[in-house]
């Protein structure tokens, strides 16, 4: 990579940064817990709105994973959603009711958010419906991961999305808050995916599933990316890019092994896919605040939104990580 | 005294407290240092809480270093006391703050006590035999290493390179014949006592001193002198990855390391609560030292230094995705065949294929239209999708998918120059590439147009033009795949030959002759189409057949060899 070119990310870091720390004003605290965060914590970072439903079993999750502290953006929600995030002892809220989209799709106020509170911890971005699954997440805490990952000097940790969805309509998968979604909506794609390298970030761009052939089909490059780095050491001068795909510096996105072999990896389990979906698409709509115009969520109305069956008759059940990589979405690397 | 241990500990000060207790309270001696970079009220409450108990004893805190003789010293100071204390110890083992007992200590002491004399260190010659994995080996004696290399690691590597380019070449002392082995050792006090007074101790440490990583052969070199017994292996289980740095050991390798057949290992994360609460137990019952599966816990951890250094052969993830000069390597999971032109002598080729041999053939994978499997159903296993448009985004990914998702079969399919070409590139490049082609195969084509229009001739032209470039390419320096060559005539005149090619090009071992023929295309006419192409300008290798193919007598014909281009 030429000086110039490595000169040019850089600049563009500091604008991020400087970018977040402006938004970061738009955020005013509901609940503050933050000084309950001790050393060597891991914490948790999302953003979030009309999700109460799903944060029962969110918060039941990875508080047995072994994340220590919650730090919640809340984005208007109105049914609930902040009253229950402020009844909770491990988790800090930030309210805001200014625009989702102008904020970077929520990254300006997360990365803002790192800066002030996640430096020199291990955190995680995810978002209320996706899953973090890595090698051995039956059997050791994300203490254990952390700690191998410290010791062989990594600061970043891949994943791979796996969209999963129910067997039948999306409107009939019922859904009840504590049930655990990856039981509802419980199949998946097992070899549908496409894997590119984004040369000026350096990290993969991972493209395929059951959205792209459900919803992608006749725009196959539009479909999202499915790669995520959810897991980073947070530094101060950190920022992502886009959503959790990407990052600055540059070497964050190094996650994988380039000379053969693989690094150990995981996946993040995404479960989108629940009857609360279709009325999900129809005010996401209204509102007009994600990506790329919401073409995501124009493909989704224009496919009969809840109605759409996305299961085939190639589907997988969802059982494990072993099961994940088996079939070769993740790996444990030399991480035995 | 019959046991005494030596532990080096630098973190995690509350899991070594409880494994100094439990080999106190098992009537062992306890020499221990505890590294000075640890925080110093976490060393005094270690060193309060054993104050009162007369098994154990603590050294002077020194700043130790990976790979630095200040970890030996440490280690000799900490047995310097413990033979003041004990002089008639029987065996002393040195361990770290993060090792545990997969054995009762009972167990431990009767096994040394039918090996009295014996020390038991890991010690192989430099000269002889290679211990070292990766990185120096003689080196590390011949060479000075004046800095660190976790915090210099550029001038540690520029040291090296000059040291080399000036041929510097240390005076190794007569007495010395370098070793190496485990850092983790159980000597007898006897040999420890002869070592640590060694007469020419002064020599020895200011020569180690410059050594690179002496931890792992100052005892193992100075041993050969002063030993009766050496069993060269370590009793203590650790486990190196491609990075140089011991696997950890969680909750979930309990069973694995039972099975063992060493008495402790390392390293175990702090965070462990099942192993060191089974594994310090008091009242242990003994675990058997059975052969059966003592190599489980080895077998796991070379397993994961293969899937590191090279696993994954045929798939990606978020942790994989092999480019550059490992670009070509390890992108599809094996072998498969792709039989260029076949479909144009025989209509039928796909089902005969199928019907004839245990691969699954595809119809044409990367048609404009449609995507043929060999199922006939729009999709395939792994929830692949048979959309035409996501296909051509990434078709060669297509192709790598069909393969991984039916690793457990052997694959096949057709392909010509009317299909989507984007893949063909990264075809030729892959070893895993097994490639038929019949030269000149779309003149039958022209035997379905029953005359010659006005635009064939020029279709024709496209074609060969197509075609010529196509088998340039397969002449390109980078062509990987194994391609085997026929030309139209030869086909016409021996179809079994390339039939039974097709067929085994995937087997080790040859096929039995073939039985039932697929149908070949109507050969009536095929004369005049190529006269009527040569007429209309064409250059074409293939000339008019002597007599129609329906009446050759195969027996007859000399046979062709297909020319194999690699």
């Amino acid at each position: 990579m030429k000086f110039w070119d490595q000169y040019r990310l850089r600049l563009e870091r500091k604008r991020r940064r400087a970018r977040s720390l402006r938004k970061r004003r738009e955020l005013t605290p509901a609940a503050l817990n933050v000084s309950k965060i001790q050393k060597n914590d891991v914490i948790l970072f999302s953003t979030l709105r009309n999700e109460k439903i799903r944060l029962p079993f969110f918060f039941e999750y990875y508080r047995k994973m072994g994340v220590n502290h919650f730090c919640l953006v809340d984005n208007g929600s109105d049914d609930g959603t902040l009253e229950y995030l402020i009844s909770q002892p491990d988790v800090s809220v930030w309210h805001t009711t200014r625009s989702y989209k102008r904020a970077g799709f929520g990254m300006d106020w997360l990365n803002g958010l790192l800066g002030a509170y996640a430096v020199g911890h291990w955190c995680l971005i995810v978002d209320v419906d996706e899953f973090f699954v890595y090698p051995h997440c039956d059997t050791r805490p994300i203490q254990a991961l952390t700690h191998w990952l410290d010791q062989s000097s990594t600061r970043s940790f891949g994943t791979q999305l796996v969209d999963t969805y129910p067997k039948g309509k999306i409107s009939e998968a019922h859904y009840r808050p504590g049930d655990n979604p990856m039981t509802v909506s419980d199949h998946f794609d097992a070899g549908n995916y496409y894997y590119e390298r984004n040369r000026k970030y350096g990290n993969l761009w991972i493209q395929g599933g059951a959205r792209q052939r459900g919803f992608f089909a006749g725009r196959p490059a539009f479909a999202p990316a499915l790669n995520k780095i959810p897991l980073v050491k947070w530094k101060r001068g950190n920022v992502f890019v886009s959503s959790t795909h990407n990052l600055l510096p540059r070497s964050l996105n190094l996650v994988y092994a380039h000379n053969g072999g693989q690094r150990a990896s995981g996946c993040l389990v995404h479960t989108k896919f629940l009857e609360m979906f279709s009325t999900k698409t129809k005010e996401e709509l209204a509102r007009k605040q994600h990506y790329a115009a919401s073409r995501e969520y124009n493909s989704y109305s224009k496919h009969r939104g809840g109605k759409h069956d996305l299961w085939n008759g190639q589907s997988v059940k969802y059982k494990d990580w072993r099961q994940l990589e088996t079939l070769g979405l993740m790996s444990s690397g030399d991480w035995a | 005294m019959e046991l005494g241990f030596v532990i080096l500990a630098h973190e995690n000060l509350h899991r070594v407290g409880a494994l100094v207790e439990y080999l106190a309270n098992q009537n062992c001696a306890v020499s221990l240092h505890i590294d000075a970079h640890t925080p110093i009220d976490a060393s005094n409450e270690l060193r309060d809480r054993f104050k009162a108990n007369k098994h154990v004893m603590f050294t002077d805190s020194i700043h130790c270093e990976w790979g630095r003789f200040s970890l030996v010293q440490a280690s000799l100071s900490a047995a310097e006391l413990l033979l003041q204390r004990h002089p008639n110890i029987g065996h002393v083992a040195l361990i770290s703050g993060s090792c545990l007992p997969i054995r009762p200590i009972k167990q431990f002491k009767h096994f040394l006590s039918r090996h009295k004399a014996t020390d038991f260190i890991q010690s192989v010659s430099v000269e002889k035999d290679k211990w070292v994995q990766d990185g120096l080996n003689e080196e590390r004696f011949t060479l000075f290493f004046p800095v660190s290399w976790k915090r210099h690691r550029y001038t540690f590597d520029k040291l090296v390179q000059a040291q080399r380019l000036f041929g510097v070449n240390r005076q190794i002392p007569i007495h010395i014949e370098p070793h190496t082995g485990s850092q983790w050792w159980c000597l007898t006090g006897h040999t420890l006592r002869a070592i640590v007074n060694d007469p020419n101790r002064g020599v020895n440490d200011s020569y180690f001193k410059h050594c690179w990583i002496p931890d792992e052969s100052y005892f193992q070199t100075l041993v050969r002198n002063h030993s009766e017994r050496i069993e060269s292996r370590s009793l203590t289980f650790a486990k190196f990855d491609a990075q140089g740095k011991p696997f950890i050991l969680y909750d979930d390798h309990l069973d694995a390391i039972s099975k063992s057949d060493a008495f402790f290992v390392r390293k175990v994360w702090a965070g462990a609560d099942e192993m060191y609460a089974q594994l310090l137990a008091e009242n242990r019952d003994k675990v058997p030292m059975s052969k059966v599966g003592a190599k489980s816990i080895d077998e796991h951890f070379e397993l994961a230094i293969e899937r590191r250094t090279s696993g994954g052969v045929g798939y990606f993830n978020a942790g994989r995705f092999p480019g550059g000069h490992a670009g070509s390597l390890g992108q599809t999971v094996a072998p498969f065949a792709v039989h260029y032109g076949l479909n144009d002598l025989y209509p039928d080729i796909t089902e005969w294929l199928c019907k004839s041999s245990d691969m699954v053939c595809h119809g044409h994978l990367f048609h404009r239209q449609k995507v043929e499997f060999a199922t006939g159903a729009k999709n395939f296993l792994g929830g692949l999708d048979g959309n035409v448009k996501i296909r051509n985004r990434n078709p060669y990914g297509f192709l790598q998918n069909i393969l991984w998702n039916d690793r457990t079969n052997k694959h096949s399919f057709q392909f010509d120059l009317r299909d989507h070409q984007a893949v063909r590139t990264r075809l030729i490049q892959d070893h895993n590439a097994r490639i038929i082609v019949i030269r000149e195969g779309w003149i039958l084509k022209f035997l379905a147009a029953k005359k010659l229009g006005k635009d064939v001739p020029s279709y024709a032209r496209q074609l060969q033009d197509m075609e010529r470039a196509f088998l340039l390419e397969l002449e390109q320096q980078d062509t990987r795949a194994q391609i085997t060559m026929f030309n139209l005539q030869e086909v016409l005149e021996n179809p079994r030959d390339i039939l039974t090619c097709a067929l085994g090009i995937l087997d080790d071992v040859a096929k039995p002759a073939l039985i039932d023929m697929p149908k070949m295309v109507d050969l009536q006419g095929v004369n005049k189409a190529i006269r009527d192409l040569k007429n209309a300008g064409l250059t074409l290798e293939t000339v008019a057949l002597v007599k129609s193919a329906g009446e050759k007598r195969s027996g007859e014909m000399p046979r062709s060899t297909p020319k194999l281009v690699q």
